[in-house]
């Protein structure tokens, strides 16, 4: 299986403070990963230095190298054309203050699209591949301030979809969402992986074994393992996975 | 009914006095302008120029109302422009950045600085050293410096208001930051930023230090000439009352000034309100 997102002695600070500690990783393409431990371990700083928006943040330094499908990101002149091949959704549902179809067409329109008819195609191609189309078809032009969490953040990933990214970072985004919508993102997460690469952080361990083909427990801003999902829950190598995945941490 | 304590109660009841009380100076104010000046309110007060003996005894406001009209326009024009194009870098370009936080602390310090020192400055610069003399030029720069803060404030406020999830989600994208501005920032912004703009220019028409030493004049045409002095509404009220001309025109002159502040800030405030909910 290809790698397609590969971490090479990488590590974050903010600041003087050590976040991330020479981290060496690879995520394969076509399948989720999932990124597991306690808070503060430095989970959303992995992602968010993934697709280049950890630096927006005051005092952020890297060193180390990450490379998506063979680009090295951090040598890379456009960093928009980065973070627009890896997509990143986050914890809180956010519906930019826009209609249904303008949170869709929010990214495609800034990269120049501008036919009517390919513009109506992401719109309804998008909003299915999320499941939403059929709640929302009849009221695309109404304002997206309306919809549930569920949907709003269903929203967002159509959002991220819609300008074609090879690799989806997902922050926890089930973590304000009732059973059945999270049951439902995580379908749409499988039926996603077969043309993505996915990488999801999550608290909910089951969540992990239901969905990740692979999990990789980070504690201190280091990677303590990763292996087969199946394989870390039933049988940790390290001490301290062993300790989370019985619930010990976090 | 929540049952509160007597502590509790003793504050509460102390709130209620303070804003009943200063909600009573209000309206007596009112009151008061209403009673003394109403009846002297009427068309020809309101579309007539100051007559009589001596001037401004009898007859009416119109080319101060006009000066008032024209310097606030001015003093607009000179603080909006800039004014946003501050605000906008201190709240969308210069996060994290040193210079920002002295920008901020330079534009506090702007708003505590006296009118009148802020009228002294423009008359040194503009009036004498520029040549401009007592003029609706003058004037304009000398409020619109005044209010620029103002504007500055209120606005960077109404922008780093705007829920900053919005930025986040977008910049992941790799849409670039004017675009977000553009499309997501600015237009949730807008009712604060009027709002703020509306109280700057309450603030300037309510204004008499600084315009007294660059740009009026007892009586002018007020018609609009950039290099020539104006009448403007606080100055004329402050002749008629200091030089004891007529009071009875003064009041009438004092409502209509403060009629225009009610109707501003009225509406500033309901601008404000459109903003409050837009971003909860
Ligand atoms: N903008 C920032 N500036 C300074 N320090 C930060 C910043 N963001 C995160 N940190 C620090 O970096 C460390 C890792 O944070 P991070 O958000 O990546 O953790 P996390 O694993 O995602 O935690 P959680 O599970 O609670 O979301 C924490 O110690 C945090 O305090
Ligand atoms: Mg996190």
């Amino acid at each position: 299986m290809m790698n397609t997102v590969e971490l090479k002695n990488f590590s974050t600070w903010y600041g003087q403070a050590l976040v991330l500690q020479d981290i060496n990783i690879s995520f394969c393409n076509h399948s989720i990963t999932a990124i597991v431990g306690p808070s503060g371990c430095g989970k959303t700083t992995l992602l968010r230095s993934i697709n280049r928006t950890a630096e927006l943040e005051r005092d952020f330094t890297c060193q180390g190298e990450i490379q998506v499908f063979e680009t090295r990101i951090y040598e890379a002149k456009e960093i928009s054309a980065i973070r627009r091949r890896v997509g990143m959704v986050y914890q809180i549902p956010v519906a930019l203050p826009l209609s249904i179809r303008e949170n869709v067409l929010f990214g495609p329109r800034y990269y120049g699209v501008n036919k009517r008819s390919q513009l109506d195609n992401i719109v309804e191609n998008c909003l299915r591949k999320v499941a939403l189309w059929d709640e929302v078809k009849h009221r695309l032009n109404q304002s997206a301030d309306k919809l549930s969490g569920g949907q709003k953040q269903r929203l967002a990933m159509a959002r991220v979809l819609a300008v074609e990214p090879q690799v989806l970072l997902l922050d926890e985004p089930c973590s304000s969402l009732d059973p059945a919508s999270t049951r439902l993102i995580e379908e749409l997460l499988e039926e996603l992986s077969r043309e993505l690469c996915i990488i999801i952080v999550t608290h909910n361990l089951p969540q992990a074994r239901r969905i990740a083909r692979e999990t990789v427990f980070m504690l201190d801003g280091k990677v303590v393992e990763y292996g087969p999902t199946a394989a870390l829950f039933a049988d940790p190598k390290n001490e301290k996975t062993r300790g989370f995945v019985s619930g010990l941490y976090g | 009914m929540i049952k509160r304590n007597l502590g509790d109660r003793i504050l509460v009841s102390f709130f209620w006095i303070s804003g009943l009380f200063i909600l009573l100076v209000l309206v007596a104010i009112l009151a008061y302008l209403i009673w003394r000046g109403g009846a002297f309110i009427n068309i020809d007060f309101l579309l007539g120029s100051p007559e009589g003996y001596p001037l401004g005894s009898e007859g009416g406001i119109l080319p101060a109302i006009k000066g008032t009209l024209w310097l606030i326009l001015l003093a607009l024009i000179f603080s909006i422009i800039p004014g946003l194009a501050t605000a906008v870098y201190l709240s969308e370009y210069g996060r994290n950045k040193r210079l920002t936080e002295a920008v901020n602390v330079l534009v506090q310090s702007m708003m505590g600085i006296p009118s009148i020192v802020v009228g002294l400055f423009v008359y040194a610069l503009c009036v004498v050293r520029l040549g401009w003399g007592i003029s609706l030029l003058a004037g304009g720069v000398a409020l619109g410096l005044m209010v620029f803060p103002v504007i500055v404030v209120s606005s960077r406020n109404a922008l780093l208001a705007v829920d900053d999830n919005y930025r986040l989600v977008a910049r992941a994208l790799g849409v670039s930051e004017s675009y977000i501005f553009w499309r997501v920032i600015l237009p949730r912004a807008v009712p604060g930023i009027l709002a703020g703009i509306l109280l700057a220019l309450g603030y300037a028409a309510g204004a008499t230090a600084p315009i007294m030493v660059t740009a009026t004049a007892i009586i002018a045409s007020s018609s609009g000439v950039l290099l020539e002095p104006v009448m403007a509404l606080p100055y004329h009220l402050y002749i008629l009352f200091n030089e004891h001309m007529s009071l009875d025109n003064a009041y009438a002159t004092a409502l209509v000034l403060v009629l225009m502040l009610v109707f501003i800030n009225a509406l500033a405030l309901w601008l404000h309100s459109i903003q409050e909910r837009n971003n909860a």
